[in-house]
């Protein structure tokens, strides 16, 4: 096999010289292609194959040029956009951080910490940033696996804090980018993938539920059900769309009915929406954070109620240090802190969202998605319980609210996701041909179940 | 007749989008077909297509698909966007603009070498 071996030399010093490895492959195969083309078009005018494959290379010009110029079009760009909002919002959130520190006897201590933090929290960044984000699609069972079984050792090896096991539930956070892998690999698996999926959803949940931690079910169960609709509707499974989206949305739907009607939830939302009904008991934190709020300015330091007198607001109960940094924000320094803290939160998601529309591979999407929904659902958690909304208890305002382990698993997440917007735009899909595409196990056509013993 | 190759490269990106505009094709048929349709006269490179290729679908000019109707090959096949049609309308009336320059003054040359 002379002549393959020609055009295998070509191809390698052509890619040789493109430093973005992960679009080798679909320029090989372009380039290859033209060559046989070209090949054929010598054949067919009276050439010998052997002459005809060193013409046909040869009329392609020389490979350290064209991979140069390739090279140059197929540059790995950074986004700068959301490089700049993560550092800008780290910024505020040692600032604001850096005030409450002051407010606290201890504080010193957590804020230095958490400084600490933030510089391991920006070399995780940059370590996520520059590994190679398609590891999540070509070995999602082995990270899923390893994911579940690290949260289940710590629930093991760890005493539970106030009933929780803290430790494990940060880890949490990384179960929607693991679980867009999961989709991603189940391309073409037809109905019985969607099954496989849920089943990988049900364990992450179920995990979420021993920690327990109501939030990150929450967490999970949209971002999950957002990724599954989008493989869906982008035709991932090889099914049809309305029976898919019927299979994933039926039990999700009784699920939320069984759990309406138990009254669990109306109780919570009535509390939620007014915290006085008890305002000493249930009601307690939500009560505090409204009082801390109604005594806000738009611009300067609030005020307290008379029977407040003497008690500085950081010494209302949860404290300061809290997961309500940005109620005592808001009384301190008026409501314009908060439009600048959610503005800067507003312009990262936006940008984050269209981000994720833009990229061309199901797996770039997939996984963009799942870290930007777990940022935004974070960020809408937190932010409606400090605004006095306390439906579920909040997990972190990403960057900004106190608390390592959160900083920690946070910047792993935006290391990822920069990682995709570096690199996304090459990836593509791997290529199943046409013939293949339809070759299931299971199928459901036309209204009825085929289950096929004949597939290779 | 073979023409001077940096009079080719500045019109390239104008030929390879008003091929697209007829109909989607992949790299080696775009060659094929310009050197068609012009007597022979454009020999692009595969060296200059591809790269511009890449580059005009990394602007949105272009999108690109995998497909398989004329081969057993999945070849890579390209498409004009709507940007990439206003791209070709552009570089179309500068063409006309640097064309009907260029003949002015040729002729102009002409007439000016009559007069004396």
């Amino acid at each position: 096999m002379q002549q393959h071996i020609r055009v295998k030399q070509y191809l390698e010093i052509l890619c040789s010289q493109i430093r973005c490895k992960q679009i080798h492959g679909d320029i090989c195969e372009e380039i290859e292609n033209h060559i046989i083309d070209q090949k054929e078009t010598f054949k067919a005018q009276g050439f010998d194959d052997e002459t005809a494959t060193i013409k046909a290379i040869e009329q392609m010009g020389d490979p350290v040029i064209i991979g140069t110029e390739l090279d140059r079009t197929h540059k790995p760009k950074p986004e700068w956009s959301i490089i700049t909002l993560t550092i800008l919002l780290l910024v505020v959130g040692t600032v604001i951080r850096f005030f409450t520190s002051s407010q606290d006897s201890n504080g010193i201590e957590l804020f230095n910490k958490q400084l600490l933090f933030t510089m391991v929290g920006i070399g995780l960044m940059v370590l996520f940033y520059y590994i190679d984000f398609t590891v999540l699609g070509r070995y999602p069972k082995t990270i899923f696996l390893l994911l579940s079984t690290v949260i289940i050792f710590l629930i093991i090896l760890s005493k539970p804090i106030n009933g929780k096991y803290i430790y494990a539930s940060y880890m949490l956070l990384l179960f929607p980018t693991s679980f867009a892998g999961v989709v991603y690999s189940m391309r073409n698996k037809g109905y019985i993938g969607i099954v496989f999926c849920g089943i990988f959803f049900a364990v992450s949940f179920i995990v979420s539920m021993i920690i327990p931690s109501v939030s990150s079910c929450i967490l999970l169960f949209l971002s999950c059900l957002v990724i599954l609709t989008i493989a869906i509707l982008k035709g991932w499974f090889n099914v049809k769309k309305l029976y898919a989206l019927l299979l994933v949305y039926l039990p999700v739907i009784g699920l939320l009915a069984v759990i309406f009607s138990s009254g669990i939830l109306s109780k919570r939302i009535a509390l939620a929406l007014n915290p006085l009904i008890d305002p000493t008991g249930a009601g307690y934190i939500g009560t505090m954070t409204r009082t801390l709020l109604s005594g806000a300015q738009f611009i300067g330091q609030g005020s307290l109620p008379d029977y407040f007198q003497g008690v500085s607001a950081s010494q209302i109960p949860p404290g300061i240090n809290s997961d309500l940094l940005i109620t005592y924000i808001i009384h301190k320094f008026g409501w314009l802190a908060f439009i600048i803290v959610a503005t800067l939160f507003t312009v990262f998601i936006v940008r984050a969202i269209t981000l994720c529309l833009k990229q061309k591979s199901v797996l770039a999407l997939l996984v963009s998605t799942a870290i930007t929904l777990t940022f935004i659902i974070q960020t809408i958690l937190y932010i409606a319980s400090n605004l006095g909304f306390q439906l579920f208890a909040p997990l972190s305002l990403p960057f900004v609210s106190q608390g390592s382990s959160y900083l920690l698993t946070n910047m792993c997440l935006v290391g990822i996701l920069l990682s995709v917007y570096r690199t996304g735009y090459f990836i593509k899909d791997k290529k199943i041909s046409i013939k293949t595409a339809t070759n299931s196990f299971i199928k459901f056509e036309d209204g009825k179940l085929i289950i096929d013993f004949n597939i290779h | 007749m073979a023409v001077d190759k940096t009079l080719l490269s500045g019109s390239t990106t104008m030929l390879i989008l008003k091929l697209l505009e007829d109909k989607d094709m992949y790299g080696y048929q775009m060659i094929e077909e310009l050197s068609k349709k012009s007597n022979d006269t454009f020999n692009l490179k595969a060296g200059t297509l591809y790269p511009l290729l890449h580059s005009l679908e990394q602007q949105g000019m272009v999108i690109s698909y995998d497909n398989n109707v004329d081969s057993a090959r999945i070849r890579k096949y390209y498409s004009i966007t709507k940007k990439g049609r206003g791209l070709l309308a552009d570089k179309k009336a500068e063409w006309q603009t640097y064309f009907t320059a260029v003949n002015r003054v040729l002729k102009g040359g002409a007439n000016l070498a009559a007069t004396y």
